[in-house]
């Protein structure tokens, strides 16, 4: 399937920049002092940006902390929804499960770019805030559909069979619905990192995101708006990372989707 | 459904013409002179008296005039006043108007000056210039003329015809309470305007200084600085006020669509350092940070060269009252890292607070945080909203970034500097003998004596108040090419944000 | 709520009471959702007074100032006072600019409308056409040029995609107007550009959905039944794979209009458009708590509206077994 391969290739040079790079700048000798906006040269082979610094060494080490925190907020939110999710559709107390969804559900009802602007407002934008607010932004929609990926018809003779062998209900519950809905979650988390990856940099171009001291492809990105002309590569090569990062992603999504029929 | 659908339908088709219909062409020949400044955060009303941005100040300018104005060297030229004369004490004032009418006809009496001044004192107005006219004896003041006003200072103050030039102090028609539909003596008649949208003037062919040569003048608000850039460049508009460096760079470097108006040396860049908050309270650490921040890097990078080096004082060179032949701060890294260890205070953490109330603010923080750690401070920037930024940095600073317009520099030190100024100080200075420098001042008659104790407040200033200036930046406006008639012009001088002479070309 | 037990079997009167329900937790939400809000807005430092009248005003001129718009009171009393202006359809004053909250909203709304209304009257029909011509021809080279366009384009950043449309077609080429000036410069030809950047960014939802549906109704027992019977191939795509294809992605089009709402924001800001977007950035910039409550009370009332629709064109569409969540 050249359709994975392209979508390898695409996703895997930024993911490869993201962990790679950290560890392969030091061996780039880089210019003392640099000159802002220099064009491409010996010392510096992508030039410099805005303020300065090699837009090289920005495209390596930029990667680490949107991947870190995309992953990190996806992890804590699936950490939480998916035992939340399979709790309240085993539960028998539908009101209880009712009323919990529809707590959540109120934080649907907040634009995630206005919250992220609160919280910067109060001043909380240190990379834990970012983490927390965005994971607790995805959670009603992964609570929704563990729930009805666990409620699907076709699972509940499986369910019935079980209950008559005498499984323990953690068992039946947790474990096997768990393992049955997984399917359903990778292909939601594929899209899903494709979301918050939209949303940490749109934040970070509000300027309500990452502290601006970050080296970070979305901070540079908008430190460098101005300079489209007078230095492009400080500009257009994180922007290529984002999207080639996002758009690889999509399409192994995809691919999963072709191939377990999973909608996502 | 179907009834919800086709209402939808219905408002968004009925949105259409409404659309074409402000269109208009574009900010050039034909139209309305369109100027474009930012406009977020502005109390949107039309009061000349409350400007605490720039497009309120653009905004009174077009239907109101000031006294007195602000020249480039920020000394007062005549506007609405003919003459400005002091007694011999320096309290008593006579200002003598020029023959002006309100654009509803009337002619311009001493009674409205009177009252103008009653109003920016009056604290329900919460006015900019406030602080100007609070030691104006309101009771005492008179109409000596139909075109003589005398004013009662309650002290002596020889810098009086100063006050009546700056933001603020626009002269408004006696009894005005609102300014929905404002009446002036300016170069343009108020139309319209619509709260977060433009304000639409006319030109006002009565000027005392002679008619406008454009018709129509529109203020439109665009926030975002890319924007601003694009709208000149697309021909949207014919001003764009406050470009960054580098959009100043591609003006220039494009150079057909646009032009470039550059005011050198209009803002003064601070790096304010709390004096009585750790760990600057420390005076080797302040000296420390003097000496490792490297200011011809920081104007090569940040601002790419478009600015002159600091040298710790307020203004360029060429203001009145600067002091002449201090030697220039240079780096030195060495002694820099020696008053570090002295101290005792290798790799403490420093925060240095930004936001995005100038562009500069974020990178020169990053690269100072660079410098910083040549010298084993461990500098951190942080990136503040820029909403309350100000007042964050007063309460909670440390090292903090700020700017100043140009200003002339009694006002700078009197309403900034003095222990009474509690709203602009940012680092925690006050120094008793500043204040007795400068109320001395104020009430000499003799100009060179002034001019004498106000350089030596600058440089106690310099040395001690840890209000670092790293850099005097230009200010940049781009113009439609082809405009004449608006020069390169300081923020708060008489001729910045003045399109009475403006012709299309 | 109160139908009684036994008419609760039948499905009519049942789906009714369902209604009933979901209106009456719709309402709740809605009333923790403004408290959410009021506290989050609260908890803001700064508030009016001292941003309107910039850095450079005194402390007493602040004072002065929230003592004229009422901010000197305590939270709990101004949110009582507003929550019961609100009960009774009053949505209070703007503390900026004095006018009514209802008002300042409906300004903004027209240009919103327009706005999502045109990006989804191109998105729509476009996604169903892209998603159609791949999902026929899964792995041919049609398919995978147009998936990979349409990720990479939803994958993209708005604000990326849109800095590089003005910087390419405005500041450089000249041919399109860059901003809308706050509504000042607004023309028809500003909406190009924004337009486009929202069309691109939810392209691929709908387009990706639709080659999902349509991909898995043709490979379906029961169209490669119609296949062997011989119906000629129009027929079967038109009549079997297009509607069974399609329908699924009903699901997907209330998540492209919160998409299309959400990069409202992002485009709004960068485009100047004096639009919902915009109006919500400015309000929480200013602090200007009365408007900030009445787009939230906005927000709600559409995420919510838009569910309840969504879940009610489902039950309709499935038989009554279904008990949704």
């Amino acid at each position: 399937m050249r359709t994975g391969a392209l979508g390898t290739a695409l996703a895997g040079v930024p993911l490869a920049c993201a962990v790679l790079g950290p560890l392969l700048t030091p061996l780039l000798s880089v210019g003392e002092a640099a000159p802002a906006l220099a064009p491409p040269g010996p010392d510096h082979l992508l030039g410099t940006d805005a303020l300065g610094r090699d837009v090289l060494v920005l495209a390596l080490t930029g990667g680490t902390t949107v991947v870190g925190l995309t992953i990190g907020a996806l992890l804590l939110s699936y950490l939480v929804a998916m035992p939340l999710g399979l709790v309240l559709a085993a539960t028998r107390r539908r009101w209880a499960a009712t009323l919990t969804q529809r707590v959540l559900d109120v934080l649907l009802v907040l634009p995630s770019l206005v919250v992220l602007l609160v919280l910067a407002g109060t001043g909380r934008r240190g990379v834990g805030w970012l983490l927390a607010a965005t994971a607790l932004l995805q959670l009603p929609a992964i609570v929704r559909l563990v729930r009805s990926a666990a409620g699907a018809p076709s699972r509940r003779v499986a369910l019935e069979t079980m209950a008559q062998s005498g499984e323990p209900w953690w068992r039946i519950h947790l474990v096997e619905t768990g393992r049955f809905v997984t399917g359903p979650v990778l292909v939601d988390a594929g899209t899903r990192a494709v979301m918050v990856l939209g949303l940490l940099a749109s934040a970070s171009f509000l300027g309500v995101g990452l502290p601006p001291d970050t080296v970070d492809w979305a901070v540079v990105i908008e430190q460098n708006s101005a300079s489209l002309f007078l230095a492009p590569a400080a500009l257009l090569v994180p922007a290529a990372l984002l999207v080639a990062l996002a758009a690889g992603v999509n399409l192994l999504v995809d691919r999963v989707a072709d191939r377990t029929g999973a909608v996502s | 459904m179907q009834m919800t659908r086709r209402a939808v339908l219905g408002t968004a088709l009925a949105a259409i013409p409404a659309l074409a219909a402000c269109g208009g062409g574009p900010g050039g020949s034909g139209g309305p002179l369109r100027a474009a400044f930012p406009g977020g955060g502005s109390r949107e009303s039309l009061d000349p008296h409350v400007v605490p941005q720039f497009v309120d100040q653009a905004r009174a300018k077009a239907c109101f005039d000031t006294l007195t104005g602000w020249s480039q060297d920020m000394t007062a030229e005549p506007r609405l006043a003919e003459s400005v004369e002091p007694d011999a004490t320096g309290a008593r004032w006579r200002i003598r108007l020029r023959e002006a009418t309100w654009h509803d006809g009337r002619p311009l009496t001493p009674d409205d000056v009177l009252y103008t001044f009653r109003r920016i004192a009056d604290p329900a107005t919460t006015g900019s210039a406030a602080a100007l006219f609070s030691g104006v004896d309101h009771t005492a003041g008179r109409a000596a003329g139909p075109r003589d006003v005398e004013i009662v200072l309650g002290a002596p103050d020889f810098t009086f015809p100063l006050w009546l030039g700056a933001p603020g102090t626009e002269i408004v028609p006696a009894g005005t309470t609102t300014f929905d539909a404002p009446v002036g003596t300016g170069p343009f008649r108020f139309v319209s305007f619509a709260p977060g949208g433009s304000a639409r003037y006319a030109r006002n062919d009565a000027y005392w200084d002679g008619p406008p040569p454009s018709p129509e003048l529109e203020f439109v608000p665009i926030d975002d600085e890319q924007a601003r850039l694009g709208a000149l460049l697309s021909g949207q508009v014919a001003y764009a006020h406050d470009l960054r460096p580098a959009s100043a760079r591609q003006i220039e470097e494009q150079g057909d669509r646009a032009a470039l108006l550059r005011a050198p040396q209009s803002t003064t860049q601070f790096l304010n350092l709390r004096i009585d908050r750790p760990p600057f309270a420390d005076p080797r650490l302040r000296e420390a940070v003097r000496l490792g921040i490297d200011r011809e890097a920081l104007v090569r990078i940040v601002l790419l060269g478009t600015g002159q080096v600091g040298n710790d004082m307020f203004g360029g060179a060429d203001l009145q009252y600067y002091p002449a032949d201090v030697p220039q701060a240079t780096r030195d890294v060495e002694r820099a890292r020696e008053l570090v260890r002295d101290a005792g205070a290798e790799n403490t953490a420093v925060e240095l607070q930004t936001s995005g109330s100038d562009p500069n603010f974020a990178p020169a923080a990053n690269l100072v945080a660079e410098q910083l750690a040549e010298i084993g401070l461990r500098a951190t920037p942080r990136m503040l909203d820029s909403a309350t930024y100000f007042t964050t940095v007063r309460e909670s600073g440390v090292a903090s970034f700020t700017r100043t317009g140009t200003l002339p520099i009694p006002d700078y030190i009197g309403r900034r500097r003095l222990s009474s100024a509690d709203n602009s100080n940012y680092t925690g200075y006050r120094s008793p003998e500043i204040d007795r420098l400068y109320a001395e001042a104020v009430v000499h008659p003799d100009e060179p004596a002034r001019a004498a104790n106000l350089e030596r407040i600058q440089t106690m200033l310099r040395a001690d108040s840890g209000a670092l200036v790293w850099a005097t930046s230009d200010w940049n406006v781009g113009v439609a090419a082809g405009l004449t008639g608006i020069e390169a012009a300081r923020p708060n001088s008489h001729l910045w944000g003045r399109f009475d002479k403006a012709v299309v070309g | 709520m109160s139908a009684p037990p036994a008419a609760a079997r039948t499905p009519v009167l049942r789906r009714r009471r369902s209604f009933a329900v979901r209106v009456a937790v719709a309402a709740a939400q809605l009333a923790a959702a403004t408290v959410m809000i009021f506290v989050l807005t609260t908890s803001l430092p700064g508030e009016t007074a001292e941003i309107v009248l910039g850095p450079d005003a005194t402390d007493e001129q602040v004072r002065e100032l929230s003592v004229q718009l009422g901010t000197d009171r305590p939270a709990v009393e101004r949110f009582v006072d507003w929550a019961g202006g609100a009960l009774s359809g009053d949505l209070a004053e703007s503390l900026v600019t004095g006018r009514p909250v209802l008002d300042e909203i409906a300004d903004r709304f027209g240009s919103t409308l327009l706005l999502t209304g045109s990006s989804l009257l191109v998105t729509i029909p476009l996604a169903v056409v892209v998603g159609v011509l791949a999902g026929r021809r899964p792995g041919s080279g049609a398919d995978r040029v147009s998936t990979t366009t349409v990720s990479a384009l939803q994958a993209a950043p708005q604000f990326a995609v849109g800095l590089l449309l003005v910087a390419l077609f405005s500041l450089q080429l000249g041919w399109l107007p860059a901003t809308a000036g706050g509504g000042a410069l607004l023309t028809p030809a500003v909406l190009v550009l924004p337009v486009v950047v929202l069309v691109a960014s939810q392209l691929g939802w709908l387009s990706r959905q639709v080659r999902q549906g349509v991909l898995q109704t043709d490979r379906s027992p029961h169209v490669t039944h119609l296949r062997r019977l011989g119906l000629p191939e129009r027929v079967v795509v038109w009549r079997h794979v297009l509607p069974g294809g399609v329908t699924p992605s009903l699901q997907q089009l209330a998540r492209i209009v919160e998409g299309t709402l959400g990069g409202v924001v992002v485009v709004e800001s960068l485009f100047a458009l004096p639009g919902i977007g915009a109006g919500v950035v400015e309000a929480v910039q200013n602090r200007d708590l009365p408007l900030v409550q009445g787009y939230a009370v906005l927000a709600a009332v559409v995420t919510i509206g838009l569910n309840l629709l969504v879940d009610l064109l489902t039950a309709r569409l499935t038989p009554v077994r279904d008990e949704s969540p």
